[in-house]
């Protein structure tokens, strides 16, 4: 598990660049390498843009019968106060406020939150080979 | 009425000079991390893999490049990105149509079909942008463009 503490655009350019090497590791094909770097990268940039920064874990799965990569983000921001509405569509890239959510839904398996959180944000996305 | 300018960009914004004056030397400084060149009196600018937050700033300096030199197109090449964050590909779409109000139509090119799913998956969608496959497309397609208007002026 490598862990990245993200307070700017810098920061963000390290998660991403970080992530494509983890990625190596893992027998995804070369497309899906970038599809995951890049909801790496909307998830590191919500904590800049949306918490005033946070932290970002990578890790690589093993299981026994399947691999896969993880990313966890963490913030201590103003928190996701209508999930649902933050998931749907249009209320996505097209205004500033856009959280890019529902494409990291779409690129990972898994998109996993604490609805119930009082405090900050994290979410847990998984993608499996 | 003279109004406030707040900024030296603005400053200069639209005046002719040949000298280079101190903001635009400022301009090139700031793009100079990106591949450009003039060809057929439209600016092509090859973005680099390592844009970060300052990227606003690095996008408006463009608008003002082509503003100050007239261009009558902008290329925007993307053949070196495998990834291209939300927030930028709005500033892109943003610095197209703006690009467009100067009279400077602006062609999104090279995009690699790996960034073209991803970008399909973030819902990002360049609407009301022109793509191109490659830059030979992108400056035909700015000569085609051009010659039309030609023709809408002068009655054709």
């Amino acid at each position: 598990m490598v862990e990245f503490v993200v307070t700017d655009g810098r920061d963000v350019k390290n998660v991403v660049e970080g992530a494509q090497a983890m990625l190596r590791e893992v027998p995804f094909g070369r497309a899906e390498r970038f599809l995951v770097a890049t909801a790496v990268s909307e998830l590191a940039r919500n904590l800049v843009v949306h918490a005033g920064g946070g932290v970002v874990r990578l890790s690589v799965l093993e299981e026994q019968d399947r691999r896969g990569f993880e990313v966890v983000t963490e913030d201590e921001g103003p928190g996701i106060a209508d999930w649902p509405l933050a998931l749907t569509e249009g209320y996505s890239t097209a205004n500033s406020l856009g959280l890019g959510l529902p494409g990291v839904q779409r690129i990972m398996d898994e998109l996993d939150f604490d609805e119930n959180r009082l405090v900050g944000t994290r979410i847990v996305a998984r993608k499996w080979v | 009425m003279a109004t406030k300018l707040s900024t030296d960009e603005e400053l200069t914004a639209g005046v002719p000079s040949s000298g280079a004056s101190q903001p635009e030397l400022q301009h090139v400084r700031t793009l100079s991390r990106y591949a450009m060149h003039i060809t057929n009196d439209c600016l092509v600018v090859t973005l680099p893999t390592d844009l970060d937050s300052e990227v606003t700033r690095e996008l408006s300096a463009l608008l003002n490049l082509v503003d100050r030199h007239r261009h009558r197109g902008l290329v925007i090449d993307l053949s070196l990105m495998d990834i291209l964050p939300s927030k930028l590909a709005s500033l892109l779409e943003q610095l197209s149509r703006a690009s467009s109000l100067l009279n400077a139509p602006t062609v999104i090119c090279g995009i690699k079909p790996g960034l073209a799913s991803a970008l399909a998956l973030l819902g990002i969608r360049f609407d009301g942008v022109r793509k191109a496959r490659n830059m030979d497309h992108a400056l035909a397609e700015l000569t085609q463009l051009r010659s039309a208007n030609v023709a809408v002026r002068s009655g054709y």
